[in-house]
């Protein structure tokens, strides 16, 4: 059993750093955590990232400028929130990526969302919940933009045929909220 | 229905092997436990089953992780973590988002990128841009998903998931684990499709040898589109758009059937924190809005009561002790944790019980049983069997839930003595209960 979740944390970590890639080079802004100012590269901005279902990430982050944007712009006042916002960027990015999208049952990815989602509300606590989740739904609403990517999603949905109970494992938080970017 | 007890009794047998001999044999005690349960527990395994307007694992595990600290603020215990039961309704979701932006596209609209985020947004009960016409349609269309729900039960995807969560679920609650299902929107149909599978009398495909565990669940349902609730505990806020929707749409449908009736009035601030007051997070677990995050702790707090555990409410208790012997007479004694003993004599014959604690009576230690047995049958052969049973909760199937001792002896009667069974009973704190291990002995 442990060593399947173990399996099951490399084949997430695997495809998470495998959805970085979108052929852009890096803008220069670089920080992870602090976005900079938007470039004028049209990058940004949901027009200037939609010709692809990955999209560009300029900065490696796992996930899409445009969606780093927002983060940036209406999720980053509160610490804790910004950083549930980042995990799910990712999270819903790696679904996304070739590799996910070659895997013939996206369970282990699907519990793995689930034990995210779970460590995010546990850093964010009680009192920021409401805000945790306006901004995780917020961060959907924009990866999944496209009727590509809505569909790209849904493939990777309907191959969880082994997904049950989602497991949560609260030890394991530390290490995923320290994951963020 | 048989008992747990009786069914354990006819599931779980050691027989030690014929022994014949006149010198007196060992009774050696294993080195593992023969089977161990969770009896008399308290605190139930929650778990949270999300609806179609959350529909992803991410939003779904956050969501359970705020139902526990929930939980945890209105001190309402819980066994090991909260956890959610996937309902694979995200494919349904997409479909709505999908086909909304098909139409954008057929009526030329040219700004579809940030018409889609707005109705990802409106689905999911953040703030949008849309006017107002789409917000309409965008309800109905959710509404309308939300009922089929309710009138074509569980799509494929859904009927394979429930089949894996059923399973764990159940497993849960034959070692002794009470459950409370917390389930929002259209997840209140899965739940009542998982709590019907843990609801079937007998032996079934999720629990094989039959155990009696019916009475250990609980659901809790919030915004529920179901007529029903499944345990009679159910939260619907009168705001409620999308619940108050399929309803109507139900009613188009069916001519009859209709979502159970809003019973909470939430005012009229719901809908600035979900436009369409149905979020689970956002209004259901707001502490804001007159009161309704407190009644869904209240159901969940009842559920958790109203769920029974082995040991408190079936009538053999906990750790029951039935002796029976055949062809010879027989004495037990049970020696408890605090050094007190209860000594049972059986005459040829007989079936009784020998001890018998309730919860309040268990104490943690170890609990110790001897026997004293003395064949009585003519001869030139003379044997005896003895039976002891106890009534346990056990899902692996291979351990014994009774000891069985029979042997016989050339040409003179015999007698055998020694301790046959041990109980070591310690605090489990998780479930508020005691586990139990019982070490039978095997006679060599």
């Amino acid at each position: 059993m442990l060593t399947s979740k173990l399996v099951s944390i490399a084949v997430f970590a695997t495809v998470a750093l495998t959805a970085c890639g979108g052929g852009v080079t890096a803008s220069g802004s670089g920080s992870s955590t602090s976005p900079a100012t938007p470039a004028a590269s049209g990058t940004y901005v949901p027009n200037g990232n939609a010709a692809t279902v990955q999209g560009i990430d300029s900065a490696g982050r796992g996930y899409r400028d445009d969606v780093a944007q927002l983060i940036s712009d209406s999720y980053s006042a509160v610490p804790t929130v910004k950083v549930g916002a980042e995990l799910a960027a990712q999270a819903y990015q790696a679904s996304l990526s070739t590799a996910a999208q070659a895997m013939s049952d996206t369970t282990p990815m699907i519990e793995q969302e689930a034990q995210i989602g779970g460590c995010a509300a546990r850093n964010a606590g009680l009192s920021n919940a409401q805000a945790l989740i306006t901004a995780e739904h917020a961060i959907y609403a924009r990866t999944f933009n496209t009727d590509a990517r809505m569909a790209a999603r849904q493939k990777y949905a309907a191959k969880a045929t082994t997904a049950g109970v989602l497991p949560f494992d609260p030890t394991k938080c530390a290490s995923i909220v320290g994951g963020a970017r | 229905m048989r008992s747990r007890f009786h069914r354990l009794v006819a599931t779980f047998l050691i027989v030690s092997a014929l022994v014949s001999t006149t010198a007196q044999a060992t009774f050696v005690r294993p080195a593992v436990p023969s089977m161990s349960a969770l009896v008399c527990t308290t605190a139930p395994k929650f778990y949270y089953i999300n609806g179609i307007m959350a529909p992803d694992a991410e939003t779904e595990g956050t969501e359970a992780q705020i139902l526990a600290m929930a939980l945890a603020a209105e001190g309402i215990g819980h066994y090991n973590e909260v956890e959610s039961i996937y309902n694979p309704s995200e494919g349904l979701f997409l479909d709505i988002g999908r086909k909304l932006l098909a139409q954008k596209v057929a009526e030329g609209l040219s700004g579809l990128l940030s018409f889609m985020e707005n109705a990802f947004n409106f689905m999911l009960g953040n703030s949008s841009t849309l006017t107002a016409a789409d917000q309409t349609n965008i309800q109905n269309s959710l509404a309308a998903a939300t009922a089929n729900a309710v009138t074509n039960g569980l799509d494929s995807a859904a009927a394979q998931t429930l089949k894996t969560a059923t399973d764990t679920v159940i497993n849960q609650a034959a070692i002794g684990i009470k459950v409370v299902l917390v389930a929002h929107s259209e997840g209140n149909m899965f739940a009542q499709a998982l709590y019907a599978e843990t609801q079937i009398q007998g032996a079934n495909v999720y629990n094989p040898s039959g155990f009696n565990i019916a009475q250990q669940f609980q659901v809790v349902n919030v915004a529920t589109p179901a007529a029903r609730a499944d345990t009679g505990k159910y939260v619907t806020a009168s705001q409620d758009i999308v619940i108050n929707l399929a309803a109507r749409a139900l009613a188009l449908v069916t001519g009859t059937l209709q979502p159970a009736t809003a019973n909470w009035d939430a005012g009229p601030n719901i809908y600035a924190s979900d436009p369409i007051g149905h979020s689970f997070v956002k209004v259901y677990l707001n502490n804001s809005l007159n009161g309704l995050e407190g009644q869904v702790l209240t159901l969940a707090t009842q559920a958790a009561s109203a769920a029974q555990s082995f040991g408190q409410e079936n009538p053999e208790g906990p750790m029951q002790i039935v002796a029976t012997t055949g062809a010879g007479t027989a004495s037990y004694t049970v020696t408890a944790p605090d050094g007190s003993t209860t000594t049972t004599p059986l005459g040829n014959g007989a079936n009784m019980t020998v001890f018998k604690p309730s919860c309040s009576d268990l104490k943690e230690g170890t609990y110790s049983v001897t026997a004293n047995i003395v064949s009585v049958q003519q001869g030139p052969v003379f044997g005896v069997d003895t039976e002891l049973s106890v009534p346990v909760l056990n899902v692996s199937g291979t351990n014994a839930g009774n000891q069985f001792i029979d042997f016989w002896s050339s040409p003179s009667p015999i007698s055998d003595q020694g301790t046959v069974m041990d109980i070591e009973v310690s605090k489990d704190e998780s479930s508020g209960g005691f586990n139990e291990q019982f070490f039978i002995y095997s006679r060599q």
